[in-house]
């Protein structure tokens, strides 16, 4: 419940709150006799017709010949751009995903090719049928 | 009786075709989003008209709206809600450019005179709304101008409808007062 401290300030109150079609019957009998009996609050509730008034100060749109197609084409580009951001993350991740697998298929198919680290100046013993040495394997038996 | 039931299978028939439209817009078909545009651009551009008070900046404010629905459509929930969704989009669009401007001083753009009203009315009205606080101005716009409910006030500024109560009785004190003012100069 609301305290007023005196008619005055209840008078403001009601038609502040309130449209003359939102009051109470009470209520508007109350407008009415306050504003009988008070002339500053009866001046002050002249300022309806400045509220009133603003019902016809609206502003007539003003619409430009290719509203639409602007729009239209606006939002075409608009939307693209939304599709390309949602789908960017998930066509990054595939890429990546993609070059992984193919690094993997690579090394597991030609593991004999992968590059073999030599220290530069060690020599390599090569035993060759052809060129046989005496610590080949099967030299002896040949001399014998 | 018969005129309002006609009346009434347009109006249904409308409702029909526009969530036809809006279902079409959700696989971007430019023809449906077309019609959307054409049937909701000229109440857009009024109320952007009549919270920003300037007739120029708000076609960019509509069309921003429409744009901002056609991207975030996917989370309108039911087509039927289309009006509504697009309508607080742009109010809160509105909002937002009448929050970034209130630290500037305010224009008064060239007054067109009125039937019943006459232009130095028309100037004293325009002077008093840029001299009210943004939020204050934007919820007496709304229901006085374009005389929405205290409801769709609130759900359209996103506020409790007790905010909205109490806005609107300090934008009408102070619409008062300063009229007062006004008159007595």
């Amino acid at each position: 419940m609301k305290i007023f401290w005196s008619r005055c300030s209840r008078f403001s109150y009601i038609i502040n709150a309130k449209t003359e079609d939102e009051m109470s019957k009470s209520e508007l009998d109350f407008v009415a006799n306050h504003g009988n009996e008070c002339d500053r609050c009866a001046q002050y509730h002249e300022t309806d017709y400045g509220i009133n008034l603003l019902r016809s100060c609206q502003i007539e749109p003003i619409i430009s010949n290719g509203f639409n197609d602007r729009v239209i084409r606006l939002a075409r580009v608009s939307l693209r751009k939304t599709a390309f951001s949602y789908w960017s993350p998930a066509l990054a991740g595939a890429t990546i995903a993609g070059l992984a697998v193919l690094a993997v298929v690579q090394l597991v198919s030609k593991p004999n090719q992968l590059p073999v680290f030599r220290a530069t100046g060690e020599a390599r013993k090569v035993h060759s049928p052809m060129f046989p040495t005496p610590d080949s394997p099967g030299h002896a038996n040949r001399v014998q | 009786m018969v005129d309002t039931d006609i009346f009434r299978i347009s109006k249904a028939e409308q409702a029909h075709e526009e969530w036809a439209w809006v279902a079409r817009s959700r696989n971007q078909d430019e023809t449906a989003m077309s019609h959307l545009v054409g049937r909701h651009r000229s109440r857009l551009i009024r109320t952007a008209a009549n919270l920003l008070r300037d007739r120029y900046e708000a076609e960019d404010v509509a069309q921003e709206s429409f744009l901002k629905a056609f991207r975030e459509l996917h989370r309108l929930r039911e087509d039927k809600a289309f009006s509504g969704y697009l309508y607080r989009i742009c109010v809160r669009l509105c909002m937002d450019r009448l929050r970034l401007k209130r630290a500037e001083p305010a224009e008064i753009e060239e007054v067109q005179p009125h039937e019943g009203l006459s232009v130095e009315t028309k100037v004293v009205i325009e002077k008093i709304l840029s001299q009210l606080p943004y939020d204050l101005r934007a919820t007496l716009v709304l229901r006085e101008m374009e005389q929405l409910s205290y409801d769709e006030v609130a759900e359209c500024m996103h506020v409790p409808i007790g905010t909205v109560r109490s806005r609107l009785h300090s934008a009408r004190e102070r619409f008062r007062k300063l009229w007062l003012e006004a008159i007595a100069e």
